[in-house]
């Protein structure tokens, strides 16, 4: 590689230009911290319980006739053997309904997406406990409508799925079963009901019922999941807030970087040779960032793009896959053994690593998200072993890539070491030097910024955690926003230094005798096994 | 003289009038609301001014939140029959009587434990009946709308959505239920002034074992299911949850002293040292009376025709439920439900089990 805009910095124009963009960090945070709301929203609601005579038509909150599903209560009201043809003592005519959002509030576009989840309330009963394996068989139908009267004419209202979809119930009961604590709630995990990707109307339905076989209760669903009495729904958005300051820093970092994109680009093809794996594998980083900044989330705002979820992931598991090729590529470049540099055949290993890793990941969006574009109703969870799978498999391959990265640098500063000691005559040391430092300042710089973002993530958990501890004032407190703006803020001051330190310095050319080493060692293998061999012999003198 | 007679009659009657509604307005209590049937609609608030219940602020607040009014009954109601459930074993049974505007008779005029535990688990029942209905989707100014709302609490729900349920409940019911409290103004008696400290910190102590009984339930959401997007709320847990958690409070209730500090300000300080006051603990200023005797002066109604629990050791044994003086058996024959079968949603099938039964009732 050319010498570097870094090597020609002084370590002055350096540190400034440090302090400068910590200063510019911690205005990402104040940002979010100032101005933006907490970045998302759970609304919860308690679905009314209906009685329905089996009809198609949807059942609307506030019209239909309620029900109480109170275990006590049936005791007394019935008390009969043989069949029942009373219809308010079927289950299968029980409707859990509710209108998402509440009744004076609309959906808006803003919100982005929408997941919504099921918890049950079932209070404990010694003769009808929650199975350990109970698995609860919903019958989910989801219409919308942007009428007036959403809340009155069950004619206003469209469907978008109607889906009998089975959720494993996993419900603890956290005190001594006994008949003294008959009543009290089991600790049930809240079930995946739907998600939407993109939320184009003002109002949404949600019909539940959960559907039993009175002719045939052996083999019939629903059996062993207790009384439930009353079901809450959670839907969790995006607050509007937070999307418009999201989208507002999105157009300004889409901007902003796209000067120092053109600025490196035409410095590499302004050089004399072609470019190397290294310069592209910096451009292909920048790139990445650049295709992550394009503020493409606005088009929700204007029309139904429910794909725009699965595709801002995607996006982002691009960007995670050119920041790892370049680590690596740039590690392998400064690895001072002469050999299988600039090809990117040499890192054959990592990249197969990051591509299964991606492929996993991309093949659990695509089963998960992908599947919600046609059903919002679908998870990947249904088949568990399958999204394990990838799931493992993906993070597998992930740490792989990170062992092997690990190692790379190893060799790295074992063979700096080295070299300093043994090989290099003298009046190359400068030379020399320079890439080290080089090295070791990307080294710095990427460590730093990964350590941030692990940093923040920590602190966000353990604020969030705080929080938790209930303290009616400081409820607004909010960190999830300023970690979301500070990482994202990291990352592209983190692409921004890589694009100006590491472009092709105009001022300091040097065509050195390791650079023309890349191209010109047919006998790379060879050499490499000399210097390991050396390196081993070298080893105990070392120590 | 006649028509002397009549108006010295009715002299008479407006006389008693005030009187009544002069004495009612010292021990009423908004929790009489809940043996009352409440009008729905424009009524609804007239309502509020003949609630003699009511406080001079709470009438108030009855008029501009007359729609929170059915929880707020809700609420008492839920926080008697809770009440009742937890002490159904004890003395103090946490009896009511029909038609008294005091609901619990005279018995709270003593700032006892009990007097505590009834304030506590009232504030409570309001709390959840309120966030209840935020989550129905009942009351409107829960949910974000520009309607009035108690102060600190405002948010649009376009930019960053709504507040908790829970917090507006908390809110609310501090507003509504403290404003009886505020509108005393005991006289410099110190005794009264620490009453009115002691039903606000119990108060207070209720509404926050109710809040804090929510748990932080989460979601992360991420890439790939990732936490690197993870959403919490809060889940209130059932009435019966915090009304356990209230007795076990009632259990451990401090009786405090109250020292004057300043002009105006009281101190509790424990009686006994090593007791720490917390924001969630229940304190007292009196000893309890005897729930043996029936008692006019103090309203205490007895413990004779209670049933007992001959075989129990503890407050709802024979011995000391009867103050020791002895139970009478009493044969019963019931018919109940027994082998009950149970079907998801709607279906129990129970078998007619008659049964002899013996019972101790305490003479």
């Amino acid at each position: 590689m050319a010498g570097a805009l870094v090597e020609t910095l002084s370590t002055k124009k350096l540190l400034a230009v440090f302090v400068g963009f910590i200063l510019l960090e911690i205005g990402f945070i104040i940002l979010a911290k100032v101005k933006a709301p907490i970045s998302t929203m759970a609304i919860v609601q308690s679905a009314v319980t209906c009685i329905d005579n089996k009809s198609q038509d949807w059942i609307l909150p506030e019209t239909c006739k309620y029900m109480v599903l109170d275990p006590e209560n049936h005791q007394e009201t019935i008390s009969h053997q043989g069949p029942d043809d009373n219809p308010t003592h079927d289950p299968n005519n029980v409707v859990f309904a509710a209108v998402l959002p509440k009744k004076i509030v609309e959906m808006s576009r803003w919100f982005q997406y929408m997941l919504t989840l099921a918890v049950f309330k079932i209070p404990y009963n010694p003769q009808l406990e929650v199975a350990p394996d109970a698995v609860a068989t919903l019958d989910i139908r989801l219409a919308y409508s942007n009428n007036k009267d959403f809340y009155k004419l069950p004619k206003s209202w469209q469907s978008v799925v109607n889906s009998t979809q089975e959720r494993p119930l996993e419900c603890v009961f956290e005190h001594p079963k006994t008949d003294e604590y008959k009543g009290f709630h089991y600790n049930c995990d809240p079930l995946f009901i739907l998600q939407l990707g993109s939320l184009p109307h003002k109002h949404y339905l949600i019909n539940i019922r959960l559907p039993v076989n009175k002719a045939n209760p052996k083999i019939s669903p629903n059996m062993k999941i207790g009384q439930v009495t009353e079901i809450d729904f959670v839907s969790i958005t995006q607050t509007g807030g937070f999307t418009k300051i999201w989208i507002s820093l999105k157009v300004a970092l889409c901007t902003i970087m796209i000067f120092p994109l053109i600025w490196y680009w035409r410095r590499v093809t302004a050089l004399a040779r072609p470019a190397l794996l290294i310069e592209k594998a910096i451009f292909g980083l920048a790139l990445g960032m650049e295709f992550l900044n394009i503020p493409l989330e606005l088009v929700t705002i204007f029309s139904d793009a429910s794909w725009m979820l699965l595709f801002t992931d995607i996006r982002q598991g691009l960007f995670y896959a050119l920041i790892f090729i370049f680590w690596v590529i740039f590690t392998g470049e400064h690895l001072m053994d002469q050999a299988h540099r600039n090809k990117l055949s040499s890192y054959k290993w990592q990249l197969g690593c990051i591509t299964v890793s991606c492929l996993a990941f991309l093949g659990f969006e695509l089963g998960e998200r992908g599947t919600q574009l046609v059903n919002p109703t679908a998870t990947m969870w249904q088949h568990p072993n399958l999204a394990l799978a990838l799931l493992v498999c993906g993070c597998i391959a992930g740490v792989l890539y990170f062992l092997l990265l690990c190692y790379l640098v190893f060799r790295v500063f074992r063979s700096i070491r080295f070299k300093r000691r043994f090989v290099l005559p003298t009046e190359r040391t400068a030379h020399f030097q320079s890439i080290v430092n080089r090295f070791r300042m990307l080294m710095l710089l990427s460590a730093g910024t990964a350590g941030l973002t692990v940093a923040f993530f920590i602190l966000q958990q353990k604020l969030e955690g705080m929080m938790n501890h209930y303290l009616p004032e400081d409820y607004e407190f909010n960190m999830a926003s300023g970690f979301f703006t500070g990482v994202y803020g990291l990352w592209n001051i983190y692409v921004f230094l890589v694009l100006s330190l590491y472009a092709p310095s105009h001022k300091l050319y040097i065509t050195s005798d390791l650079d023309n080493g890349d191209h010109s060692s047919s006998n790379g293998v060879a050499t490499e096994q000399v210097q390991l061999m050396q390196m081993t012999q070298e080893k105990p003198r070392e120590d | 003289m006649f028509s002397n007679s009549r108006v010295s009659f009715q002299f008479v009657t407006i006389l008693i009038y005030i009187t009544v509604v002069c004495v009612s307005q010292v021990n009423s209590h908004w929790w009489s609301l809940a043996t009352k049937t409440l009008l729905v609609g424009s009524s609804s608030v007239e309502q509020c001014d003949n609630e003699l219940g009511f406080s001079h602020s709470q009438r108030q607040l009855c008029r501009t939140y007359a729609n929170h009014m059915k929880y707020v009954k809700d609420g008492a109601e839920n926080g008697i029959k809770e009440c009742k459930y937890q002490f159904r074993l004890n003395r103090w049974n946490c009896s009511t009587a029909v038609n008294d505007i005091t609901v619990f008779g005279k018995v709270l005029k003593i700032g006892s434990k009990e007097t505590a535990f009834t304030y506590a688990v009232a504030a409570a029942g309001v709390v959840v009946s309120v966030a209840q209905a935020c989550k129905n989707g009942l009351l409107q100014e829960c949910g974000c709308s520009r309607a009035p709302r108690p102060q600190g609490i405002s948010s649009s729900w376009n930019w960053g959505g709504c507040g908790d349920d829970t917090d507006y409940a908390y809110g609310f019911a501090k507003e509504f239920i403290d404003a009886r409290e505020r509108d005393t103004n005991p006289s410099n008696k110190s005794k009264h002034k620490a009453r009115k400290e002691m039903n606000l910190r119990n108060n207070e102590a209720g509404r926050l074992v109710a809040v804090r009984s929510s748990e932080p339930t989460c979601k992360c959401h991420g890439v790939s299911g990732s936490c690197n997007v993870r959403t919490c709320w809060m889940k209130l847990s059932g009435f019966r949850e915090i009304g356990n958690k209230l007795k076990s409070k009632y259990n451990s209730a401090i009786e405090v002293v109250a020292k004057k500090r300043g002009r105006r300000q009281l101190d509790f300080t424990p009686r006994k040292r090593s007791d720490v006051i917390t924001p969630t603990s229940l304190v007292y200023l009196e000893s309890s009376p005897d729930y043996c005797v029936k008692n006019r002066r103090t309203g205490v109604k007895g413990t004779k025709g209670r049933e007992c629990n001959v075989d129990s050791n503890g407050p709802d044994g024979c011995g000391l439920m009867c103050c020791g003086r002895g139970y009478r058996v009493v044969h019963k024959q019931i018919v109940e439900k027994c082998n009950c079968r149970f079907q998801w949603c709607c279906t129990v099938i129970c078998d007619q089990c008659p049964s002899n039964v013996k019972r101790y009732v305490c003479k």
